[in-house]
């Protein structure tokens, strides 16, 4: 394998073995309707955009292990696929390719785990098709080892009249690099990214969330929620993009950090880049600690101020959630009280 | 169907264009050496340390790398600009000391009546040096000092040591640098401890000379309780070669003081606009900054209040109007380095016929400032497809006990308040007029009177032309 520069990110410091070679595999339980076609090959034409950069797109098209087509067929409907993957090597690089033909409705998820003893380099690169009409929902839960390290691209075309929505929940991993784009590129394409992270110990976090409003009448939400606690470290990009050609698209953005503790670091760059007059383009962040009103809220409906601040912290990420069953919410939520170390027993709410 | 959109054309800017006949009494060479640095400290009969300090600041500009982030400055050759010109005048404490073409180019800026109607000291600056300087009788039987900084320099020299460079470093970046290689002219204000400034100072710098370069340095110190409010203006005749503005403002506004800055910035479109501005407050002072940004081909300029003492405050409030031709790079920067420290800023920009606004912001908060409070928020007007509008507020928390709130719109004006207006007997022109100078208006009515006028005006000026 050729040797590849580490890129230097200014307020990412990358470790220097993270294109190290090595063991790669993932035993991965599948639930996979009829309606997806899966092929294990990848498209030779692949569209590339910088993303993390070429270093990274160079490293996962050589290393991949897991090549993996999906086609959810033209206007068939499907209503979940799964995708638990267990990783337990030292090395993860996969692409994965999901074609949404024109007006199929599918909501795909993709789960990644593995024990807390286990170091792995995750590489990922993710492409969806969204052809006309589709209406697709990706969703990838991760839930690495506090020692893994996670780097994730995502990107998505979407064509006239399409919606692709991509929602990532990023719980685990010591380090994590996710850039996730969708390119509008056709008349009333929808784009919708919602990003829910939890940083505790001594976790770094760079997200990048890029829309590209590329023709007229596109709509576009981007969405980021997440708490920060200890000594964690979090970058957040939030980036706009309305290309000439696009008039009358509206995009809008918003993030939400919750800070638990002093000791932590949270970076945030919105940008609006417009190059068209006639659109509406609107970003907000904010961070602040948990909201007072609410704790006492709970708390004076019997709750403890542990349980009080467990139960702000997980409703954080309910709005991720939505789309998954109540068992799957419940799962994910057991697994992010037990990062956070606090009481377990929460259903009492 | 198509829609039918509006373009605005590009205007003449008047008054701001006229050119007075070059007279200088003293003007040194194109280009940046030791020996021109050292002769403009030689005419300026500078004490030996600021010779040094100047020297310094050139080897440490030679040493730094163009900034490659932003607008792009390679057309801007300083060995082409002439660094100092003395003007062919001896600064006046009245108008009429004041020779004719100098007097009457601020007649028409509206300086003097502005002096007499509603300003309590004015300094004006003409090329590279301060040619009319005046303050009413009762401010100095207050204690307050307000001088050109070079007359500051030898009758105040160890108060100019303490301070000068020492909040805007020539380490900071490359133009700063060269600001303390070539600086010349300048305010000086000094506010006693408890005394309320009513009226505003105001300085002006204009520069006339072709090719030249505008180094002014202010300075200002506004002790314990006591409140001022200083307006800056600024605007130079259009030449087909490059001129550079690269200021500096450094204020240090102490316990319970409060100063609020005002900018009305109309420099040519020739000019490179490459000014440093910070203040330094301490617990329960107030900066309060208003800015207006119009002329320049090049600006990049983001005014820095760092709040180092408890409940220490900054509020920016900030237009800029990119037209045809022009790079606007404007913002803000607020530290955040002391506890229940509070900042709120209030940014819009307007672009328009191919002008290019950046709105780009750094607000941070140290792990010592617990319990800050910030409030960001910028709208942008794109008033053509051929204009560029980039909105981009960097966050930086180091600390969790923060109240941070940031927001950020970009659009065009509204075709259905146009509508409404034009079915009101309301032109076309107007109505898109009305619409901007609505936009605009949380700076204006921050503005005395006159300069809220000037804003208008530079506005209409800015959108009159053809409509269609």
């Amino acid at each position: 394998m050729v040797q590849l520069a580490i890129p230097k990110w200014k307020r990412m410091p990358l470790p220097e073995d993270i294109f190290a070679s090595g063991e790669s595999d993932a035993s991965c339980v599948a639930d996979i309707p009829q309606r997806i076609v899966v092929q294990r090959r990848f498209p030779q034409r692949l569209r590339m955009e910088k993303s993390l950069g070429n270093s990274f797109n160079i490293f996962v098209s050589q290393a991949s292990k897991n090549n993996m087509t999906m086609t959810v067929k033209r206007s068939f409907e499907v209503q979940q696929a799964y995708y638990h993957y267990t990783v337990h090597k030292p090395c993860f690089a996969e692409n994965i390719h999901i074609e949404a033909e024109a007006g199929s409705k599918a909501f795909i998820v993709i789960e990644y785990d593995q024990d807390d003893s286990v170091f792995t380099n995750h590489h990922q690169w993710i492409q969806i098709n969204g052809r006309k009409g589709c209406d697709l929902h990706l969703m990838v839960i991760q839930k690495l080892s506090p020692k893994s390290r996670y780097f994730s691209q995502q990107v998505a075309y979407v064509e006239e009249g399409g919606n692709v929505k991509i929602t990532t929940l990023s719980l685990g991993a010591a380090l994590t690099a996710l850039s996730v784009e969708e390119h509008l590129l056709g008349r009333r394409a929808n784009g919708d990214m919602k990003l829910g992270y939890l940083l505790v110990g001594d976790q770094r976090s760079d997200y990048c969330n890029s829309m590209f409003h590329k023709a007229p009448q596109t709509t576009s939400n981007i969405l980021a929620k997440g708490v920060l606690r200890d000594q964690c470290k979090k970058v957040y990009r939030g980036n706009l993009f309305f290309d000439p050609g696009s008039p009358q698209s509206v995009g809008r953005e918003e993030e939400f950090a919750t800070l638990l503790n002093p000791g932590v670091v949270a970076n945030s760059l919105p940008a609006l880049i417009c190059r068209e007059d006639d659109v509406i383009g609107e970003h907000a962040a904010s961070a602040s600690q948990l909201d007072q009103e609410q704790l006492f809220y709970i708390m004076s409906r019997g709750h403890s101020k542990k349980r009080a601040e467990q139960l702000i912290i997980l409703s954080s990420f309910s709005e991720m959630m939505e789309d998954l069953s109540e068992d799957k919410r419940q799962s994910i939520n057991d697994w992010i009280s037990r990062r956070l170390q606090v009481e377990r027993q929460i259903s009492d709410f | 169907m198509e829609r039918k959109k509006s373009y605005i054309e590009d205007v003449e800017r008047g008054i701001y264009d006229i050119v007075d006949q070059e007279k200088h009494a003293y003007i040194v060479d194109k280009g940046l050496t030791e020996e021109i640095i050292t002769e403009i400290s030689q005419v300026k009969n500078e004490p030996q340390w600021m010779l040094d300090f100047r020297l310094k600041c050139l080897k440490i500009y030679k040493s730094m790398p163009v900034p490659m982030w932003s607008a792009d400055l390679s057309e801007l050759d300083i060995e082409n600009i002439v660094h100092y010109v003395k003007p062919d005048a001896k600064q006046s404490h009245t108008w009429d000391d004041v020779p004719d073409y100098i007097k009457n180019t601020f007649e028409r800026l509206g300086i003097p009546q502005a002096e007499r109607e509603s300003l309590a000291g004015v300094g004006a600056q003409y090329d590279s040096e301060v040619i009319y300087h005046s303050m009413s009788e009762h401010l100095a039987r207050q204690g307050v000092i307000y001088m050109d900084i070079d007359k500051a320099l030898i009758e105040y020299e160890d108060i100019i040591k303490e301070y000068f460079m020492t909040l805007i470093t020539p380490h900071d970046h490359k133009f700063a640098a060269l600001h303390g290689a070539v600086w010349s002219g300048g305010s000086y204000v000094y506010v006693p401890e408890g005394v309320q400034v009513d009226l505003p100072l105001q300085s002006y710098f204009r520069l006339n000379a072709k090719g030249a370069g505008q180094f002014e340095h202010t300075l200002i110190i506004v002790e314990k309780g006591a409140s001022l409010h200083f307006i800056e203006g600024c605007s130079a005749p259009k030449y087909s070669v490059q001129n550079l503005h690269a200021g500096a403002v450094e204020l240090f506004i102490r316990e319970g003081a409060k100063l609020r800055y005002s900018t009305i910035e109309n420099w040519s479109r020739n000019m490179y606009n490459l000014n440093t501005k910070r203040a330094l407050v301490d617990a329960h002072g107030t900066i309060e900054w208003i800015s207006g940004s119009f002329g320049s081909k090049v600006s990049m300029l983001y005014p820095m209040s760092i709040l180092q003492g408890a409940h220490a405050k900054s509020e920016f409030t900030g237009v800029t109007f990119a037209s045809t031709g022009q790079y606007l790079d404007t913002g803000m920067k607020v530290i955040h380095a002391a506890p229940y420290t509070n900042s709120t800023v209030h940014a819009k920009s307007i672009s328009k016929n191919g002008g290019y606004a950046y709105y780009r912001s750094l607000l941070r908060v140290l792990e010592s400032a617990h319990n800050c409070k910030s409030t960001v928020n910028c709208e942008s007007l794109m008033l053509d497809n051929f204009s560029k509008s980039d909105t981009l507020p960097i966050i930086e928390l180091f600390n969790d006990q923060v109240d941070i709130g940031h927001e950020a719109k970009i659009g065009r004006i509204s075709d259905d308040a146009i509508f409404y207006m034009m079915s009101r007997g309301i032109s076309e022109e107007e109505a898109k007029a009305m619409v901007v100078r609505g936009f605009v208006e949380p700076i204006s009515k921050e503005l005395p009177l006159e300069y809220a006028v000037e804003l208008n005006n530079l506005i209409t000026m800015e959108l009159e032309g053809t409509i269609g």
